[in-house]
Formats: C-alpha cells, structure tokens, sequence
C-alpha cells in the first residue's frame, strides 16, 4: 500500500511536494463537497416549501397542482466549488512546470531525456488525477441529488419534465 | 562523430546567435569552445542537444539527434539542470532510470572525491558543490559526447585545478568533451583543440599541438583571431586624461 502511495510522486515533478497538494487537494474536494451539500439541501427545502400553503393555517398543506421546478434548476449553481477546484487543479498543471525553472533549469535535464513524454507526464498527470477526481466526485453528488429530488419530492409533485432547464 | 553544418540559429528579436556554424567533433577529443559574451557558444549547445530550434544539420555519427540517440549527450550548464529539492540520491536514481549507461562507480567516486553528501537536498549546497554536482551528473551520465558550459563559474582555483586534473585521470579513450570557458590559461593544457566563436561564426579552430608547433599560446592565439588590439586601453585612457 506504501509502495503504491509512493508510485503516486511519479505523476508530479521531481522534489515537488506532492503529498502536501494531495492532502490540500483532498480538502478542497472535501469542501466543495459539504458546500455543495448545503446548498442543494437549502434550494431542496425552499423549493419543497414552495409546495404548500402555510399561510393563515397552523399545518402546512400541500396544494394540489403545484409542481417542484425541474432537477437542474432545484441544483443551481451548488456544485460550482468543484468547477472551481477543477480550475485550480488546470492551473497547477502551469506550477508543475515552472517548478523545473525555479533555482535550476531542470526543464533541460527533463527535455533532453530518452523518454520524452516525461517532463510533460509529471507536469499534467498529478493535474490530470485531480481533475478527474474532482469531476468524479461532482458526478456522484449529482446522482445522489438526484435520488434526494426524486425520493423526497411529495408524491404527484414533480415536474413532467425532471431535466428541463438543461443546455439553457 | 558530432557534426554541425550551417547551422543558423536567429531569436525572435531578430538577432543571430548562430550564423552558418560548421563543426566536426571526433571521439575522444576535448575541446575548447571559445568566445565573447553574446559570440554563440551556450546557443550552440542548446542546439546540440535540442533545447533550441535551428536552422541547418546537426548529427551524431551521422543520424540526427533524436530520443533515441540523446542519452550520448550530456550537459552541465552554469544554469544547473539538477532538481535544487532533491538529494543526490534521489538524482542517482533517477539517472539511473532514465539513462541505460549511467556510470553508477563514477558517480559514487566523484561524490567522495569531492565529499558531497548523498542524503542532503542541492539547494543546501555550496555554489562550488552546486557546480561540482551538476559536472558529477554530466559525467556520470555515461554520454560519449559531454557539454559543458562555463561549468566552474563561481568555484575558487584550487576545486577548478582538483577538476581539470580528475576530468582527465576519469576520462576514457572513447569520451569527448566540449568545455564552453572563458578561463583560457587554465585550460589550454587541458584541452587537444580550441575552437572560437566570433558572432555566431567559427572565428578559429586550431589543435593545441599545431600551437605547440607554431610557439603561441592560446592566449596569443584568442588576440590574434579576434584582433585584440593591446594599446586601446591606454589610447582610452590618454583620451580621457586629455579630455580632463
């Protein structure tokens, strides 16, 4: 398991601290993913408010013919920390290789090596994984969004068109 | 045999680095690349090992340097291509991965010739240490062609002279060096052949033998070629006495 954890250094440049961006990296994964969480739980609530009618009555009822708006616009913008992230991760990709121009030129070492795709492995793969990552956990959160939409929406109150609102 | 023919080499700016260089360089010979600030000498080794786009032919044994052939070549650069966080180790290793023929023995001897530590980071070197580092790796590579440019910038005499005289005991029959200097006098009885560089073109290209054979020294040789002229200081100075 040490073993492959320490393969992982090969994706990054060489003396990059790379175990410090995993875990900052990790962390922001992580808080894109509670930011996300919140967001949507706070649209979900709203727009299931929207549903019922409390005004001069002490239990809220259900009107009948009120529809939830549709999946992606109850979503919104919550999963936005994780474009975000994915961004930053792009971005690193540029550090990576400015890593080899700070205090030496090891950019020279590292383009005149037998196996040339190297320089730009260690530049772009530690980025690649993280946004992959990064889009793999948004994916995830936006299937479990769904199941919450689907299953907590009040029966007979979903909209005809679950998607609409998807490519503008 | 390492070749260049008309070679040309032109910045964005416009201005000639190289202009129509025509070299030959045969194993086994050491070879001093000669020239003022700006003549082309650090551009022509980036050529070489294909740092920089050019104009013209540069080939190894008469194929043209590609990834399969780089690893004959190898640089030390006043620039530095080690990894400043890495520890020597770490840089033998990974030589050791990426280069089929690297002289594990050479590497380790030039590390205890010089007593550089295995397990500390470069960036906590010396600049001497820094220097002697980057010409251990050049040397350990296990190239047949060695590139080096103003290697020992920043070294005192005594590391200099310690490494003219390591340099040729290491040395086998078969390597060639070309050294890019400024430090005529102290390497003209290292070198077999200097070669000069005058604003991107071969000024002059002479064996230490046939200056042997002719009683000059390189240093006679340098003044000739670039046509030194030895009263222009004085003549400024008496302008500006006169002046004053």
């Amino acid at each position: 398991m040490k073993t492959k954890w320490k393969s992982l250094s090969r994706l990054f440049p060489l003396g990059w601290p790379w175990e410090n961006e995993l875990t900052l990296s990790a962390a922001a994964i992580g808080a894109s993913a509670l930011m996300a969480l919140c967001l949507f739980a706070y649209r979900f609530g709203k727009a299931v408010d929207s549903l019922y009618d409390n005004f001069y009555r002490r239990e809220p009822v259900l009107v009948p013919g009120r529809l939830m708006p549709s999946y992606p616009q109850v979503l919104g913008n919550s999963l936005f920390l994780f474009w975000l992230s994915a961004l930053c991760f792009i971005l690193l990709s540029i550090a990576h290789f400015l890593w080899h121009r700070w205090g030496s030129r090891s950019d020279y070492l590292m383009r005149r090596l037998p196996r040339q795709s190297e320089l730009w492995k260690r530049c772009l793969a530690g980025s690649a994984l993280l946004v992959t990552c990064t889009v793999l956990a948004a994916g995830v959160l936006f299937g479990l969004f769904f199941i919450w939409y689907y299953a907590l929406t009040p029966a007979g109150h979903l909209p005809p068109d679950l998607w609409a609102g998807i490519g503008g | 045999m390492l070749e260049l023919k008309d070679v040309h080499k032109t910045f964005l700016k416009g201005s000639k680095a190289l202009d129509g260089v025509n070299l030959a360089i045969g194993p086994g010979e050491i070879v001093g690349l000669f020239g003022e600030n700006g003549a082309g000498k650090t551009t022509l080794m980036k050529c070489v090992l294909g740092l920089l786009r050019y104009q013209g032919t540069i080939t190894l044994d008469r194929a043209p340097i590609t990834p399969k052939n780089i690893a004959r070549l190898s640089f030390a650069t006043c620039e530095h291509s080690y990894f400043p966080a890495l520890t020597a180790k770490a840089h033998r290793d990974f030589y050791r991965e990426h280069f089929p023929h690297f002289r594990e023995k050479r590497f380790a001897a030039l590390m205890d010739f010089f007593q550089l530590p295995m397990g500390k980071a470069i960036r906590g070197f010396s600049t001497g240490q820094k220097n002697q580092f980057e010409v251990i790796l050049a040397l350990s590579q296990g190239a047949d062609y060695i590139l080096m440019d103003e290697p020992f910038a920043g070294n005192d005499i005594f590391n200099r002279e310690d490494f003219y005289k390591v340099l040729l005991g290491i040395l086998e029959p078969e390597e060639t060096i070309l050294l890019s200097t400024h430090l005529l006098e102290e390497v003209q009885h290292f070198i077999g052949r200097a070669v000069l560089l005058h604003q991107g073109q071969v000024a002059g290209d002479v064996t230490t033998l046939e200056l042997e054979e002719q009683g000059r020294s390189l240093m006679d040789f340098v003044k000739e070629t670039y046509q030194y002229k030895a009263d222009r200081v004085s003549r400024a100075l008496g302008e500006l006495t006169d002046r004053e």
